[in-house]
């Protein structure tokens, strides 16, 4: 076993080098030109900004993660095009004739509705560049989209675009591709957040004011990514400004909004603090009762970054998010859960070809609740990571870029615990879980000749399961047949794999092109769900000698073109994923508070298929999008419907979302969203009958039923107040669910309250029309 | 474990959310659903001090049908004894089955055979040793959402001294000697957190006024009751369909040979108390 897991590992590492050894074929005479793009109002590092050669159409390169940049030419004079989405594009001759560094800020343009200064290729990267399946969204871009309560929120947006699902009305969880809601890997700052939302699901944790970049990878996932079988979402947050103090926040009806930002030493370092808290529970206070008054029921988020320029070379990064939801009823019942996650990260200029990233990170979620019976009972769950990851990037030459590195995450799972002061209850603990998980990847960004491009890269993934503690086997009823103690570090089971990545790019010409995609993901982490929709209790678990990790693949191609000076993109892609070891429950289960929970699991196959259509238009007056989805997933379990293929729950066969913004004038924008989908499959009873007096719904197959198709149009309206020196305000007016459309949340089936021989379906509908404002200030 | 009152806890939660939050509706709508084949539905009970078992044999109906289900008057229906005498129950209308003058003995298997239209059926079920409720007691309500000017609710608590090793419960409940029959008053307990340990556990599922007479029936079950009747109410209680229950499925039955429904034995153990100031 040992050799085996170092014979993959030593073959990847003889790849990165055969990749490194090509590109040093090249080097006669070239020179590099290094260094970073910031904005000019903020000094934030600008992602992806692209670096082009005016004298050779063609090359180029991208700013990373951290807006640095390499890039290697032959001696000559030439012209840098430094360009921003949204930014005036800036033209930097330059002398190459030694490595050189420029550090370049580039300003936003004056207007950024009118004419763009000079037609940059940064308006169709989307058509250059390997990459497919992505969405990238600015959270600025997207402020004055409608949206429930008006609360901005980053998730829902990505829900409103191709091969992204809402996992419900008003639900920040989504789906990806047919994938589970616990599929998607999702980075804040590079830690990974265990539960995304608030609120049993209404509002995701993340404040869209602390953000910088948010990029969804629905498939052609990277290979320095990896952990869940779906999709990766990469969110980053704002580094702080760091040429003066600034500000922004908002007053809405659920939540308020507060962000600072300053320099810590101006150009040097910088820092960001933002916070969001709902005040339901304030007017709770104003109540006569003194339990109404003891009641809380509030979440807030809490994000800092704090960042500093040691050197030329070298930079550190210290950022943390903190988010709680509690709730409590007077003393008898509370309940609060929340993710806690810090990153301390150091980046290193290793020399102007190769940057290094090392993060220190950290990832706690729990939950826990209380009640009060005679005596106080305390429930309480954790999930705990300590995570090293190690990033290189090299730009040997403009044609290729390399990334590898290593991260190793250490887990912790604290699946229960009772504490009670109560004597009915027992002090109670679950045994405690530990596991280790790594991986080690290396890809390479190639270009070959003008047309061509290709990522190609390989992750190798491994887990171990280990002790102290006992592992169960259980029989195919799900009783336990046997079990064995495991000691400290012992592993308890090993698992491993390689995940290829690899997607593919041909310019037709310049304004088309096609790419294919294929990528392989394992998950090792599998959240265990009771229902239907999350909730905080749900309880994330370790692949184990019982629990395979879940496996996808998915193949991919699309179609890429941009009509009318690219002031529209279109895409075309289409899918088909594989997915193994897929976790379901058997009828009944018990997985709360159960140390025989792996018992209760069944396991499955699925697959999923479809295609996407998406259109968008990011410049004028009016801009905004159409995605169209047509799509199934389906699943395959021995133990469930027979054995029989079932639709998955996300099985919503059309997918159609509007997306219209549009400028009236200066200072007024409109904006309007509709939605249409096909209902979710869902089980419904094909019979009844009697027992204890009582009608009983009797089920012949899973999800043999759809709900009623869904659909909503939201609108909303952006005025600007006056400006002032160091003022800005802007009132969001919107409505949710417009036509007051009672689009089912649920259907549940009930014996009639007055003719107990009468049965009825009864719909429940969550929003119909919700109107909202939000105040908004920057300054 | 009080698993129920988490879950009842949970819900109010969940719906205290929608209630501040959501302007939600409910109302009735049409809905086609299919016409499955019929299945056998048995329903059968045990019960200590009571010198007689009762078995129920219908089928299953369409579920729009404003018909009862129909029910089967000719089948053959046995019980084997825990001393392994076997007694075949005569039919007595409306699909019920009868046997009298039996001594039931607890901590005994009981088991049923039902043959009907070419069909076996069987099944097994143990009743437990009792356990007795020691005492019943009543308290003034504490919650901070009844409104302001609502007349005081009260709760009532049972006390008994749980046995170690494995136990089951079930709880029903009389209000001025009303039956509350509906699936969400069933109480189930288990001692998963608790095994051992002498038991304080209210009535969770409903709350009471100054005066009421309020009568408490614990009951000892099996395992295998304990989990038909945990997934019957998953399926027949209000909170069945709602997206914070699991996909619904029918109740694990310990009927084999593909019917529906229960074979249970319990012991029973009753107390009254009259809610007082």
């Amino acid at each position: 076993m040992q050799g085996k897991k170092s014979g993959k590992i030593n073959l990847l590492f003889v790849s990165i080098i055969l990749l490194a050894l090509c590109s040093f074929s090249a080097r006669a005479q070239n020179f590099t030109i290094s260094g970073s793009v910031k904005d000019k109002a903020s000094g934030e590092d600008l992602i992806g900004a692209i670096i082009a050669v005016k004298e050779i159409p063609g090359k180029g390169t991208v700013t990373n993660t951290y807006g640095f940049y390499s890039l290697t030419l032959p001696q000559g004079n030439y012209t840098l095009l430094y360009e921003f989405l949204g930014f005036e594009t800036q033209q930097v001759p330059i002398q190459l004739s030694a490595n050189m560094t420029l550090n370049i800020e580039i300003g936003e343009s004056a207007d950024t509705v009118g004419e763009v200064v000079i037609e940059g290729e940064k308006e169709d990267k989307n058509i250059r560049s390997s990459e497919m399946g992505t969405v990238k969204i600015d959270p600025k871009s997207i402020e004055s989209v409608p949206v429930l309560f008006g609360e901005r929120d980053i998730i829902k947006i990505f829900q409103m675009t191709p091969g992204v699902k809402s996992a419900g009305e008003g639900n920040a969880g989504f789906y990806v591709r047919g994938g589970g809601s616990d599929q998607n890997l999702i980075l804040l700052d590079e830690a990974p957040v265990y539960n995304a939302s608030h609120l049993l699901g209404f509002f995701s944790v993340f404040n869209s004011d602390a953000l910088k970049d948010v990029t969804l990878y629905k498939g052609g996932m990277p290979a320095e990514y990896g952990g869940r079988a779906s999709s990766v979402m990469d969110i980053k947050m704002k580094d702080g400004n760091s040429k003066k103090l600034a500000g922004s926040g908002g007053i809405g009806l659920i939540s308020s909004r507060l962000t600072i930002e300053a320099p810590i030493v101006k150009d040097k370092g910088s820092f960001i603090i933002s916070g969001r808290r709902t005040y339901a529970d304030l007017f709770l206070k104003l109540s006569k009762k003194e339990t109404t008054r003891q009641t809380k029921l509030y979440f807030y988020d809490l994000n800092l970054k704090a960042n500093y320029q040691l050197n030329k070379k070298n930079r550190l990064f210290l950022s943390g998010y903190f988010g709680r939801d509690n709730f409590e009823l007077g003393n008898a019942f509370g309940f609060d859960w929340g993710n806690a996650t810090g990153t301390l990260r150091w980046n290193h200029i290793v020399n102007d070809k190769l940057f290094s990233n090392t993060s220190f990170i950290y990832s706690n979620y729990n939950y826990q609740f209380k009640f009060n019976a005679g005596g106080e009972v305390i429930f309480s769950s954790t999930i705990k990571d300590i995570n090293l990851k190690q990033d290189f990037s090299y730009f040997p030459n403009p044609n290729h870029k390399i990334k590898f590195g290593f991260n190793a995450i250490h887990h912790t799972f604290v699946p229960g615990e009772i504490k009670s002061d109560f004597e009915s209850f027992n002090d109670i603990k679950l045994s405690t879980r530990y596991a280790l998980e790594g991986g080690v990847y290396a890809q390479n960004d190639q270009s070959i000749g003008e047309n061509f491009s290709i990522q190609y890269g390989l992750r190798y993934s491994m887990f171990d399961y280990m002790g102290e503690g006992s592992a169960y086997t259980y029989n195919s009823e799900g009783d336990t047949i046997s079990s064995k103690r495991y000691g400290s570090w012992e592993s308890i089971k090993y698992y491993g794999g390689l995940e290829p990545r690899i997607s593919a790019k041909y310019s037709i010409d310049k304004k088309s092109s096609v790419k294919a995609s294929y990528n392989r993901a394992y998950q090792y982490l599998h959240l265990l769900s009771n229902s239907t929709s999350t909730q905080p209790t749900d309880i994330w678990v370790a692949s184990s000698n019982n629990i395979k990790p879940e496996i996808a693949d998915q193949i991919a191609i699309g179609y890429f073109r941009n009509f009318a000076d690219n002031k529209y993109e279109f895409s075309f892609e289409t899918y088909y994923k594989k997915m193994q070891n897929l976790i379901d429950y058997r009828n009944g289960a018990d997985l709360f508070f159960n140390e025989l929970a792996e018992g209760q699991l069944v396991f499955g196959n699925g697959r999923a298929f479809g295609a996407e259509f998406f259109v968008r238009k990011q410049k004028g007056k009016l801009t905004g999008w159409i995605s169209y989805t047509l799509s199934r997933s389906l699943r395959t379990f021995t133990e469930i419907n027979n054995g029989s293929e079932y639709p998955a729950r996300q099985d919503r066969i059309h997918d159609l979302a509007i997306v219209v913004m549009y400028e009236l004038n200066e200072k007024v924008k409109l904006s309007a969203n509709w939605i249409y989908y096909t209902g979710s499959a869902v089980t419904f009873p094909s019979g009844k009958y009697e027992i204890n007096g009582i009608t009983v719904p009797y089920f012949t197959e899973r999800n043999g039923y759809r709900m009623p198709n869904y659909h909503r149009l939201d609108v909303g309206v952006t005025i600007d107040g006056k400006k002032k020196e160091k003022w800005e305000s802007s009132w969001n007016i919107s409505a949710y669910n417009l036509y007051a459309r009672k689009n089912a949340y649920s259907i549940t089936f009930r014996t009639n309250e007055n003719d107990p021989n009468l049965n009825e379906a009864v719909r429940t509908a969550l929003f119909r029309i919700v109107p909202s404002v939000t105040y908004n200030f920057n300054f | 474990m009080q698993k129920n009152k988490i879950y009842s806890l949970l819900f109010i939660f969940s719906l205290m959310g929608s209630m501040l939050f959501l302007n939600s509706c409910q109302d009735v709508i049409e809905i086609e659903l299919d016409e499955a084949d019929k299945l056998y539905v048995i329903e059968g009970s045990v019960v200590e001090n009571r010198d007689f078992i009762l078995v129920r044999v219908t089928q299953t109906g369409n579920y729009f049908d404003t018909q009862p289900e129909p029910t089967v008057n000719n089948a053959l229906v046995k019980v084997t004894m825990p001393d392994n005498s076997e007694i075949t129950l005569n039919s007595i209308g409306d699909g019920y089955y009868r046997a009298d003058g039996l001594t039931i003995a607890t901590s005994s298997t009981y088991q049923l055979k039902v043959e009907v239209d070419g069909k076996t059926f069987t099944s097994s079920t143990y009743m437990p040793a009792p356990v007795a409720i020691d005492s019943i007691a009543t308290a003034v309500q504490d919650n901070p959402f009844s409104p302001p000017g609502d007349s005081t609710k009260y709760d009532v608590f049972i006390l008994y001294q749980d046995v170690i090793g494995e136990n089951y419960y079930r709880m029903n409940t009389w209000v001025n000697n009303q039956y509350l029959s509906s699936a969400d008053e069933i109480m189930l307990i288990d001692d998963k957190l608790t095994d051992g340990n002498p038991i304080v556990i209210p009535i969770f599922v409903a709350s009471f006024d100054l005066g009421d007479t309020v009568e408490v029936e614990l009951q000892s079950i099996d395992a295998a009751t304990f989990d038909y009747f945990t997934t019957f109410v998953s399926v027949a209680g209000s909170g069945a369909g709602s997206p914070f229950s699991a996909a619904p499925d029918n109740p694990e039955t310990n009927i084999e040979g593909g019917a529906l429904g229960v074979f249970a034995a319990y012991t029973s153990s009753k107390k009254v108390i009259v809610v007082e100031e």
